[in-house]
């Protein structure tokens, strides 16, 4: 079992000088660190658009007020930060090119399209898929890294339609508003076709994961031997597979509209806009189950090994994974109540309560996981716990907007933002911090500060109820989403607001200077910290190159912790009864 | 040989080895396959997206669709589809010949695909795009002899190619539309469904040109045979996919009546 | 392949699945007479698409009746699938291949279909429960910020430009301008394949109007796509005939 340690050095270890290694990464197919990349530049991004959101609220602080003075007759106004009336008005800045309304587009384009689609599946995913069925890398490595630079080009893209300065369409982009703004300068095409080139990495990637699981799964290892985070991957990687071409083909269509003026999303040329909103819901829709499904098969994974319990109810769950994807291609029309027909709107609104039914059999099942286990609640435990709250929240929101009914009143409120705001960002960030964490010691080797995290966590916990739990009032009571000013009463709960989102700003300062510290001079982490039982716990920290010294063999289910000795330690350290003794686990 | 050469002389594709992460080149060949079959998939729904467009906009103005169909020429539709799926076939029987080492009729058989990838293009761009477009016709075109009273003599194109026809072009999508006949309003809509389904398919068809380039100059170094063909299927897939979708859209926009 | 991937025929004694059958098991080889006879009946299939959407034509000429609109896409669309069967499962080889290809696009084409069945759902049953939600769809579209009198649909103005164009070609001269105009336009509707030589079999309107009750019910009076013939009636056929 003992290897000489210093033979490989791990993925981390530089091979050279500076330049050796900057080359090194740049022409790598190691999935690992296409991982490391993909987080690092996913956090980066998340950073950009956080500001933005910090910009949107302190705009949101004050209403803006023109007061005009009754006897000089000159008007003023309070409240407004970006772009005022009197500029307007003075022509220096172009009618439609608010800058609020950039900054709600660029926060909402950012998120969506560069930070959390590929959040969990980019990053961890990339890093653990391999490690977890025993593989040496994915099943097309060069496709990986085309992959990653297809990422970064279109990253290139949006930034620089925000550095000419940016688009007010909102990231849904709706027509006609869409096809006929800023028709001189095309930010839109630039914006839309870094999306579109964003699709095809989110596709690859995809594409990469289902081939992986199907064909490259270690020995022994069967469908229902692999961790549950591989069959939320895998059940996202095939919604990205068959949704995303869709909005490739939508935002194609929408540059065509902009560049020739074709006419099929334009009502002054025959066309149809609610086309376009079913052309554009169509993806949208199954990509936020893109966002939470790899964020769930975290959470599976992590709650397990952190109550060192086995999974309560693994092939339900796993089956879940699968019918939450079948479901989410059949109710994207519940982003349209508004704009639909009454037979669509109710048939849609009738199948939208069906993905209620798998998520609720996985929520359940994790509650069930928690009971009777040996919690530690340490950063990602912690970070699992606040999830379970801000996700069941956010799934229990989503009730009133998929009824009919209540949806009318409240499409397009601040109801929808908490909403969403709870299940993407207390939903997928949760998770994605509670995997970081959680497999921190896995990928940098070394430990971070527990109780700097745990504190980060709940700063973070804190800031995110005040930002968001204040929206749901705002929503039910009338205020309009992408809106920079409101009456006075909701000022309050927009003044609560804006102060929580500086609480999770603090808060993810803190898990920066916690990363940057573990890293400087966290303590060297042992092999399995956790005492996981997936395959990648049997691989060092960090990993070697090529993942295992010897190809593993699978003998024992991914959450047998009853009966199974974890990789790396002493059998003294777990005692097992005789009667429950099955294996010691591989190494 | 001597046992100072050490070189391997065989070529390319006797001496091929798997990536490292796969335990055998006939598992990493399932899996490439299955693979592009999901790039597939991918290209089946984005076309599908047209195909959304072509339905919602036929079901709400058949009269536009039925005169833009007229507009067409089904027979050039009909001479592009039998070109494709004859490149189709011959695309086929390449990967038949390299799979039993038969290079030279591979090689001939990637020529004519790749001829009649160009001869479908041609004739998509000079009979059908260029008339429609701005009204000028090559001067071979069969269609020109109906129109020799409205023909504008001496206006040519192209060092005399092309002819220029008074009232003809000008068959264009949205807002550039400028054919002054149209009987039904919504003429320009159908144009820009024609024209964005065609113009993707076109694009997919220089895809896949490329792709059968590629595999036929590499065919002639060596690099592929019998036991090492998986780019010269993958490009076959691809080529049949670019069929494929031709197969729906010349009925589609062909033969309205 | 006996073979580690595949964990049914897990060989405890040969994990790794070196002993297996070797790598030619999963390389079909599809022969050439087969191939021959996909293409011929390709080729056949093409020839009937064409020859039913003739035949289609000839009925309703000879019978004069009108045949719904759907059965022409109805009778292409199955001839194609049946083509695009055969080239999936020859050409492409899904036949010989492992069952998990044709099941992904069987998938595929089951997300093609919900969305067309979803968006079509929804488009075409506007009016169904309320039918004063039915829209009002004006020929053209309604032409605002695209043509430069910007209420009028882009046919109309390119119709318009022609004759200013043939206007100033003849000086002004209004009977010539549309004497040429007519010249052209029998020419260009008589260009084709001879259907419209006939009655043209009667076509649904391209333009379902509902009228609307209540208070925006006059705004829509004077439906801006309406108006804008300036002499020419591009609703019949009646030209073409003179000119033969």
């Amino acid at each position: 079992m003992a290897h000489d340690a210093h033979h490989h050095g791990s993925y981390l270890t530089p091979k050279g000088g500076f330049w050796t290694t900057v080359a090194d990464w740049a022409t790598t197919v190691d999935h690992k660190k296409i991982g490391m990349m993909y987080l690092v530049a996913i956090l980066f991004m998340f950073f950009i658009g956080g500001m933005a959101a910090m910009a949107v609220r302190l705009e949101l602080f004050e209403p803006v007020r023109t007061h005009v003075d009754p006897t000089t007759g000159a008007a003023h106004v309070t409240g407004q930060l970006f772009g005022s009336k009197a500029d307007a008005d003075a022509g220096n800045i172009k009618p439609g090119n608010n800058l609020y309304n950039r900054l709600f587009t660029l926060h909402g384009a950012i998120m969506v399209f560069m930070v959390i689609v590929p959040s969990i599946p980019a990053s961890l995913g990339n890093f653990f898929l391999p490690l977890m069925l025993g593989a040496k890398d994915v099943a097309f490595p060069r496709l990986n890294l085309l992959s990653w630079y297809i990422y970064v080009i279109g990253s290139i893209f949006a930034v620089t339609s925000i550095i000419l300065g940016g688009v007010d369409t909102g990231w849904t982009f709706y027509t006609p508003y869409s096809t006929t703004t800023d028709p001189g300068f095309n930010r839109v095409a630039i914006m839309t076709l870094a999306a579109f080139i964003l699709g095809f990495s989110s596709i690859l990637t995809g594409l990469n994961f289902v081939v992986t699981v199907h064909k490259l799964r270690a020995p022994g290892m069967g469908w229902f031997d692999m961790p549950l985070f591989i069959w939320a991957v895998y059940a996202a990687a095939i919604i990205q597979v068959l949704a995303t071409p869709v909005i490739g083909i939508t935002l194609l269509l929408l540059t065509f509209e902009r560049i020739f003026r074709v006419g099929i999303f334009d009502p002054a040329l025959g066309g149809d806009p609610v086309l376009f909103q079913h052309f554009f819901w169509f993806y949208s829709h199954p990509v936020v189950y893109v966002m939470i499904l790899p964020g769930m098969g975290v959470i599976s994974d992590v709650l397990a090994v952190q109550s060192h319990k086995k999974i309560f109810g693994y092939r339900a769950i796993a089956f879940a994974s699968l019918g939450i994807a079948g479901v989410s291609f059949i109710v994207w029309g519940h982003h349209m109540f508004a704009s639909m027909s009454e037979l669509a709107s109710m048939v849609f609104s009738a199948l939208t309560f069906l993905v209620a039914i798998p998520t609720a059999v996985k929520v359940f099942n994790w509650i069930a996981t928690l009971y009777k286990g040996s919690i530690v609640l340490n950063a990602p435990m912690v970070y699992t716990l606040i999830f379970l709250f801000l996700f069941s929240i956010g799934g229990l929101t989503g009730l009133p907007l998929g009824t009919l009914s209540t949806d009318l009143h409240l499409h397009d409120t601040y109801f929808v933002v908490a909403h969403f705001h709870y299940v993407m960002m207390g939903g997928t960030i949760m998770a994605l911090m509670a995997g970081i964490h959680h497999w921190w010691p896995k990928m940098t080797g070394r430990m971070y500060d527990e109780k700097g995290a745990i504190a980060g966590a709940l700063l973070v916990f804190i800031g995110f109820n005040l930002t968001f739990f204040t929206q749901f009032f705002l929503g039910s009571r009338g205020m309009p989403r992408r809106y920079a000013s409101y009456v006075d009463e909701f000022q309050i709960w927009h003044q609560i607001s804006t102060i929580g989102s500086f609480v999770i700003l603090l808060g993810f300062l803190v898990h920066l200077f916690v990363f940057l510290a573990s890293l400087a001079t966290g303590k060297k982490a042992p092999a399995n910290p956790w005492g996981g039982l997936t395959l990648e716990w049997v691989a060092d920290s960090p990993p070697d190159e090529h993942n295992f010294h010897h190809e593993p063999i699978v003998t024992h289910g991914p959450y047998d912790f009853e009966t199974v000795v974890p990789p790396h330690w002493d059998p003294k350290d777990y005692p097992i009864p005789a009667e429950n003794k099955v294996a010691v686990s591989h190494h | 040989m001597s046992t100072l050469d050490t070189r391997d002389s065989r070529p390319y594709w006797q001496r091929y080895m798997p990536g490292h992460h796969w335990r055998s080149a006939a598992e990493e060949f399932d899996s490439c396959k299955f693979g592009f079959w999901l790039f597939l998939s991918t290209e089946v729904l984005l076309f599908g997206g047209i195909f959304c467009a072509y339905f919602i906009f036929r079901s709400l103005y058949p009269g536009a669709f039925m005169e833009g169909s007229r507009a067409l020429d089904w027979r050039w539709g009909a001479l592009n589809t039998v070109v494709l799926l004859v490149s189709s076939y011959t695309m086929a029987a390449s990967i038949y010949c390299v799979q039993k080492g038969l290079f030279s009729r591979a090689k001939l058989n990637l020529w004519i695909t790749l001829i009649c990838g160009l001869l479908f293009l041609l004739i998509k761009f000079t009979f059908e795009y260029t008339p429609k477009w701005s009204g000028y016709f090559f001067v071979l075109d069969p269609a020109l002899s109906h129109h020799t009273e409205t023909m504008v003599q001496g206006k040519t194109a192209f060092m005399g190619l092309f002819q220029y026809v008074e009232g003809y072009g000008g068959k264009r999508p949205g807002s550039l539309f400028d054919f002054p006949f149209a009987k039904d309003a919504n003429m320009p809509l159908w144009w820009s469904v024609y024209y964005s389904g065609t113009a993707i398919h076109a694009l997919h068809v220089i895809i896949g040109m490329v792709l059968i380039a590629r595999v036929l100059k590499r065919v002639g170094q060596g690099y592929y045979g019998p036991t090492h063909y998986t780019m010269v299927e993958v490009s076959g897939l691809y080529w049949h996919l670019v069929d494929l979708i031709w197969i729906f859209l010349f009925p589609l926009l062909y033969l309205i009546h | 392949m006996a073979h580690a991937a595949n964990n049914e025929t897990f060989n405890e004694l040969d994990p790794h699945g070196f002993e297996g059958h070797g790598h030619h098991a999963s390389h079909v080889i599809v022969g050439p007479f087969t191939l021959r006879t996909i293409l011929a009946l390709l080729l056949f299939f093409t020839v009937l698409t064409v020859a039913t959407a003739q035949l289609e034509t000839a009925i309703m000429n000879y019978f004069n009746i009108t045949l719904p609109w759907w059965v022409n896409v109805a009778v292409a669309m199955s001839i194609a699938v049946v083509k695009a069967v055969l080239v999936m499962a020859y050409f492409m080889q899904l036949k010989y291949d492992n069952p998990i290809n044709t099941v992904l696009m069987l998938f595929t084409f089951g997300a093609l279909a919900i969305f067309l069945f979803f968006t079509g759902l929804d488009l075409f049953s506007r009016g169904a429960i309320d039918p004063q939600k039915q829209t009002q769809i004006i020929a053209g579209g309604t032409g605002s910020g695209v043509t430069a009198k910007g209420n009028q649909s882009v046919t109309a103005f390119a119709r318009e430009r022609f004759m200013e164009k043939l206007l100033a070609k003849h000086e002004g001269d209004k009977v010539a301008a549309e004497m040429e105009f007519a010249k052209i336009e029998a020419e260009m509707t008589g260009h084709g394949h001879g259907h419209d030589a006939h009655a043209a079999p009667v076509i649904s309107s391209s333009n379902r109007t509902v009228k609307r009750v209540g208070a925006t019910g006059a705004l829509l009076e004077t439906a801006p796509g309406h108006a804008d013939d300036h002499g020419h009636d591009h609703g019949t056929h009646a030209a073409p005939k003179a000119a033969h």
